[in-house]
């Protein structure tokens, strides 16, 4: 019987190299270095999007208190939760822009599972019912989660689109209306379950499927 | 004098150093190119990989990490840019498919033969671009499958299968073909 045919040396031999081609491409690479953008470290981006998603929850927790809209009381009882969603907003933050965290970004979903149990678990009955409707509280939490959507879509895109990657940003991004209905809402579990998680379901997303469809400005992993 | 390693290249490059960049570019460009060519087999698309792999170590140098190493680095970002257009070209199979079916009848092929070369290069575009990135890389790149499967999120044992998967197929796509020359 033939012995199977040896494709390494056929493989290996190394194709006619295109002197134009690469010249061409020099000529491109040393256009876009004239245009001397700034260099972005990934660390910088990922302390921008902590800033613009648990940063901006932790504002905007400021700020109800000073107008009296929280007391100082239901901010410490909700102390861990909120300390929860912060944490949870800044490791998916780091993992999402670290070019090697998948298990960062594997510990960011693992933590934004907890966190969303934790949010519904912790929830007790109210002692009166709400006037406002539910979808108040998911459409409130998806506005405010605009800032850091955009700041996360700005940073991915400097980047090679991978799912876990824009996941773990969508996550980073909805845990600031998470913050925001923890402080500002009163409502049972059932509520948290299908209108806080759900708006924050629907920001990641939103966000995967944008940055999958933006032309990314780089491939860098 | 020393030369520069292409690690010290880039962190003198990220630090804002454009002429680490021209030699990085003058070491690394025609690797990157033949990698690509095996990839595409399209000179034009190719050539426009070749620039989206060198812009964006430009834009990108602030993801490079200090003690990464280059080559890798580098190979992982043209990787991703072929696996990118291929998800959004698959014309460019069905062209490298049709340009095999014009392809003359050739003598029977043996190993110095280049039409069995251009063959081979042709047969590597019907594989799935996994299987071909992971024939190329272990077998042209020689990346280990440790380096595959990380570059892919997938275990090395799964690269392996890949690259196994491939190199099978392609053996299967060249004796086909010299059945064909030899009927």
């Amino acid at each position: 019987m033939k012995p199977p045919m040896d494709l390494d040396p056929l493989l290996t031999q190394a194709p006619a190299k295109d002197s134009a081609a690469l010249e061409r491409v020099l000529a491109a690479a040393r256009g876009e270095l004239a245009l001397r953008r700034p260099v972005r470290r990934w660390r910088t981006q990922a302390v921008w999007l902590m800033a613009a998603s648990a940063g901006l929850g932790l504002l905007a927790a400021a700020v109800m208190l000073a107008v009296g809209a929280v007391t100082s009381p239901l901010l410490l009882a909700r102390a861990p939760l909120l300390a929860m969603l912060v944490g949870t907003s800044a490791v998916c933050a780091w993992g999402a822009l670290s070019p090697k965290g998948r298990w960062m970004r594997r510990l960011g979903v693992g933590l934004a599972v907890v966190t969303a149990a934790a949010l519904v678990l912790a929830r007790a009955t109210p002692h009166a019912p709400s006037s406002l409707p539910g979808w108040v509280c998911t459409v409130s939490h998806l506005a405010i989660d605009v800032v850091p959507l955009g700041v996360a879509l700005l940073a991915l895109r400097g980047a090679f689109f991978q799912p876990l990657r824009a996941v773990v940003a969508g996550l980073s991004v909805g845990a600031t209306g998470a913050l925001l209905g923890e402080l500002a809402c009163e409502k049972d579990a059932q509520h948290v379950l299908t209108h806080h998680l759900l708006a924050w379901v629907v920001i990641t997303a939103v966000l995967v499927v944008i940055s999958k469809s933006l032309k990314p400005r780089s491939y860098a992993p | 004098m020393r030369s520069q390693t292409d690690e010290e290249l880039m962190e003198r490059f990220r630090d804002g150093a454009s002429d680490a960049f021209e030699d990085l570019f003058a070491r690394h460009a025609p690797r990157v190119q033949g990698f690509l060519a095996r990839m595409v087999r399209n000179g034009a698309l190719a050539e426009d990989l070749l620039q989206a792999t060198f812009l964006s170590v430009i834009r990108s140098r602030g993801r490079y990490e200090p003690g990464t190493r280059f080559t890798p680095w580098l190979m992982t970002i043209a990787a991703n840019a072929a696996r990118d257009a291929l998800r959004h070209q698959r014309h460019v199979d069905a062209y490298a498919s049709r340009e095999d079916t014009a392809t003359p009848a050739s003598p029977a092929p043996d190993d110095s033969d280049p039409a069995l070369r251009r063959h081979l290069l042709d047969a590597l575009q019907r594989l799935p671009p996994d299987h071909r990135e992971a024939v190329v890389l272990s077998k042209v790149e020689g990346w280990s499958f440790e380096e595959i499967g990380a570059l892919r999120g997938i275990s090395p044992g799964a690269a392996r299968l890949r690259a196994h998967r491939g190199y099978e197929k392609l053996r299967e796509l060249l004796g086909e073909l010299a059945l064909e020359v030899a009927r």
